[in-house]
């Protein structure tokens, strides 16, 4: 009788099959895209090192979910500083000095593949805050003193996690921290958490930002923790209280 | 346990152990919900791997036997390339294989991590193995 090792290894050798391309040493790794296909990475001789990349499948593979190019390439570099992988115009690439660094350098290309593909399904919802986010910062930007107004804002919530608001309005006094939500369960809740973990003081105001499309029920949970607004109601919140002088 | 004035418990010591590789116990020091520094004990011809990042530092790809996870070697990693709501520190330098003795295991993070734990401290008994889980 076959030992259960014999019979794993014969069944699965198709896991890591090298093949030679035009693009390099084509390996077929155990990572897969969100639709379960295969994360292939190619390895190709640089000098006395190598570089291993994707050969721009992941581009391909997230602009066939339905994203544009650009949502692409901001999904895949928010995620290659995680292994210390570059991305180029399309190419998501590691190069190593060493044959020794070569099963990193796979699997680190493959999991950045993987991940930035996953989560680029998840950033329609993201695009749609940034959006908002983006409307409410070109119109306070010009109206408040300059460096004022801060997208992307990291603020050390109460319990110790880090949090990074969508904008923040800074004054010698107050500071306003300004989430934007959409009408889906993913962004209700994880913007209510990261509000309700900043402490209650008078000098740090909450808003939620929304495109007056949240549910009665959101609205009247999201107040627990913060003013909720439409944009035009933000901006009269804000500009109103901190206007240039 | 590193106690606060107030009684409130900002650091604790972390252990896993797997009971079916009995033999590689794991330790780690929890400084406000985050680990800051890991050892982990192995056989000698088990390797774990290192993220293209340890190259910086001059350690190699495959760490094998007993390591240690350095908040030195990791810092950078935790702040610069995960999102902010992520923490862990992958990049682990192998130590002598002589550190088998949990006194010699919290020695080694004390020493990392700047806590005093002086020589008569060290002596620690734990329970033996078949005690542990009665």
């Amino acid at each position: 009788m076959k030992a259960l090792c014999d019979i794993i290894l014969a069944s699965t050798s198709s896991l890591w099959a090298c093949k030679e391309t035009e693009n390099g040493a084509r390996i077929r790794t155990t990572c897969v895209f969100p639709s379960f296909e295969p994360v292939f990475v190619y390895v190709a001789k640089l000098g006395e090192g190598f570089v291993v990349h994707d050969a721009g499948e992941t581009v391909a593979v997230i602009m066939a979910h339905g994203q544009d190019g650009d949502a692409a390439k901001r999904v895949i570099r928010s995620e290659c500083k995680r292994y210390d992988v570059a991305f180029g115009e399309r190419r998501i690439s590691l190069k190593i000095d060493a044959s020794e660094w070569l099963e990193t350098a796979i699997v680190a290309v493959a999991n950045t593949a993987a991940a930035a593909a996953r989560n680029a399904l998840k950033d329609n919802n993201k695009k749609t805050e940034r959006d908002l986010a983006d409307v409410i910062y070109e119109f306070l930007e010009p109206r408040l003193a300059k460096g004022t107004v801060t997208k992307g804002f990291p603020y050390l919530g109460e319990s110790g996690r880090r949090y990074r608001f969508d904008l923040a309005v800074q004054s010698k006094d107050h500071l306003t921290l300004i989430e934007t939500v959409t009408p889906h369960a993913i962004s209700v809740n994880s913007k209510y958490v990261a509000l309700a973990d900043v402490p209650a003081e008078a000098s740090v105001r909450k808003i939620v930002a929304h495109n007056n499309d949240l549910s009665q029920e959101d609205i009247l949970l999201l107040q627990n923790v913060a003013t909720v607004a439409g944009p035009n109601g933000v901006m009269e919140l804000v500009a109103g209280s901190s206007t240039k002088h | 346990m590193i106690e606060e004035a107030g009684g409130v418990s900002r650091a604790h010591l972390a252990f896993r152990y797997n009971r079916v590789s009995t033999n590689q116990p794991s330790v780690s020091l929890i400084y406000e919900r985050k680990k800051v520094c890991r050892v982990d004990v192995k056989p000698q011809d088990e390797y774990d791997g290192n993220p293209p990042q340890a190259r910086k530092f001059g350690l190699p790809a495959k760490v094998y036997g007993t390591h240690i996870h350095r908040w030195e070697h990791n810092r950078e990693y935790v702040l610069e390339c995960l999102p902010p709501d992520e923490w862990e520190i992958p990049i682990k330098q192998e130590i002598s294989q002589l550190t088998q003795m949990l006194g010699h295991i919290l020695a080694l993070i004390c020493d990392e991590c700047g806590i005093d734990f002086t020589p008569e401290q060290r002596d620690l008994n734990p329970p033996s193995r078949e005690d542990l889980f009665k």
